[in-house]
């Protein structure tokens, strides 16, 4: 019974999710059915209209398997052989260097922000003390 | 004796077997390589490579389209239950919202970086190596995780590549994984903040759960890096699809 009220629950907010992305798809605006969901799903959590508890143990059993539920979609991969045996060194390096360039992109811009941040704190410190 | 290795059940028997399999291999090595997710779409694919063979002593890609879609027929719930997985990203996000509150700034710098500099070098890098345009849009979304990665596809309007973007992403995660580490020894990084958000924002769930080798800290700003990213690069995505237009 706890398991299928839990599963209803995040099934009802995927659907209000999708049902939302479709009236926004009539305006020429899409948006991801399951982002609206997580979104609201988010906000409900935050405003306690719904515990985390109540949805807790089937939420993180899809958190902790989440990978299977892809194996649909990638196995169509088997469609688009003809192209990948073509390009999959391209993608390879991309892969590779893509990673490289965003991973020291962004750690360096959180250590510059960091940086800043502090000297702005100590900054402050420094005028309440005068 | 086909019919019954290729019957609906029995697929669905070989794919959570294989998964669980190597989810247990994880979780008793803890090695990324070892990712369930990528395993079990290399061994799938070569068992309906087999069933074709067996059937048919033959493969061509005809033969493989038919099969593949008899086996889509068999695992249809887990694509079905997916919108739902993906909303249940909602929890860890609720679960570490004080470190978002407490973090943001870093958090915003972190995505809008990691996104700009993702999309950026994939389209540079498609171009130089002459990549159909389709494809690199499809590659957007390779630092973001699998559930969103795959609906920002769709939202390109490449969804018949979505299968590419799930299985680039996967090994994304993975190089992540691996590099990610040796990354921050050169960089001699130390604090939590800049662990977590390179690898989380970098590298999505399978970076973050190096991050949680660095402290609790770290993992906690990685997953919620996971899902501000995902959405930052679901906005660019919006943009770019609303130009096109």
């Amino acid at each position: 019974m706890k398991v299928m009220k839990q599963i209803l629950i995040i099934i009802i907010f995927a659907l209000i999710g999708n049902l939302l992305s479709y009236l926004l798809s009539l305006i020429n605006f899409p948006f991801p059915g399951s982002l609206i969901g997580l979104i609201l799903l988010f906000v409900f959590l935050l405003t306690g209209l719904i515990k985390s508890e109540g949805i807790s143990e089937v939420g993180q059993y899809f958190i902790d398997n989440m990978g299977i539920f892809f194996v649909p979609g990638a196995i169509l991969i088997l469609n688009n052989i003809r192209i990948l045996s073509e390009i999959w060194w391209k993608l390879a390096i991309i892969i590779l260097v893509a990673f490289i360039i965003s991973f020291t992109a962004t750690y360096w811009a959180v250590r510059l922000t960091l940086f800043l941040q502090d000297k702005a704190r100590k900054k402050k410190e420094v005028k309440e003390n005068d | 004796m086909i019919s019954f290795l290729s019957s609906p059940l029995f697929y669905f028997f070989v794919t959570v077997g294989i998964y669980f399999l190597f989810a247990l291999l994880q979780k008793k090595t803890h090695s990324p390589l070892l990712n369930p997710l990528l395993w079990t779409i290399v061994f799938v694919i070569g068992y309906i490579l087999l069933v074709v063979l067996m059937d048919k002593h033959e493969v061509n890609p005809e033969l493989i389209e038919a099969e593949v879609k008899n086996y889509e027929g068999a695992v249809n719930i887990l694509d079905i239950l997916l919108a739902p997985v993906t909303v249940a990203l909602a929890l860890p996000l609720y679960a570490n919202r004080h470190v978002l509150k407490e973090n943001w700034l870093a958090i915003i710098v972190a995505s809008v970086v990691g996104v700009l500099t993702s999309i950026g070098s994939v389209i540079l890098l498609g171009h130089l190596l002459g990549l159909d345009n389709s494809i690199v849009m499809a590659l957007y979304p390779r630092g973001v995780t699998t559930a969103i990665a795959r609906e920002i596809s769709v939202m390109l309007g490449v969804g018949q590549y979505a299968s590419i973007t799930v299985t680039v992403v996967v090994i994304t995660g993975i190089v992540g994984a691996i590099l990610g580490p040796l990354l921050i020894k050169l960089f001699h990084g130390d604090d939590d903040a800049s662990v977590g958000l390179a690898l989380g924002s970098a590298s999505h769930a399978i970076g973050t759960s190096k991050a949680f080798d660095y402290s609790q800290k770290a993992g906690a700003i990685a997953s919620v890096s996971i899902i501000t990213n995902g959405f930052l690069t679901v906005v660019v995505a919006l943009i770019v699809s609303l130009c096109m237009r």
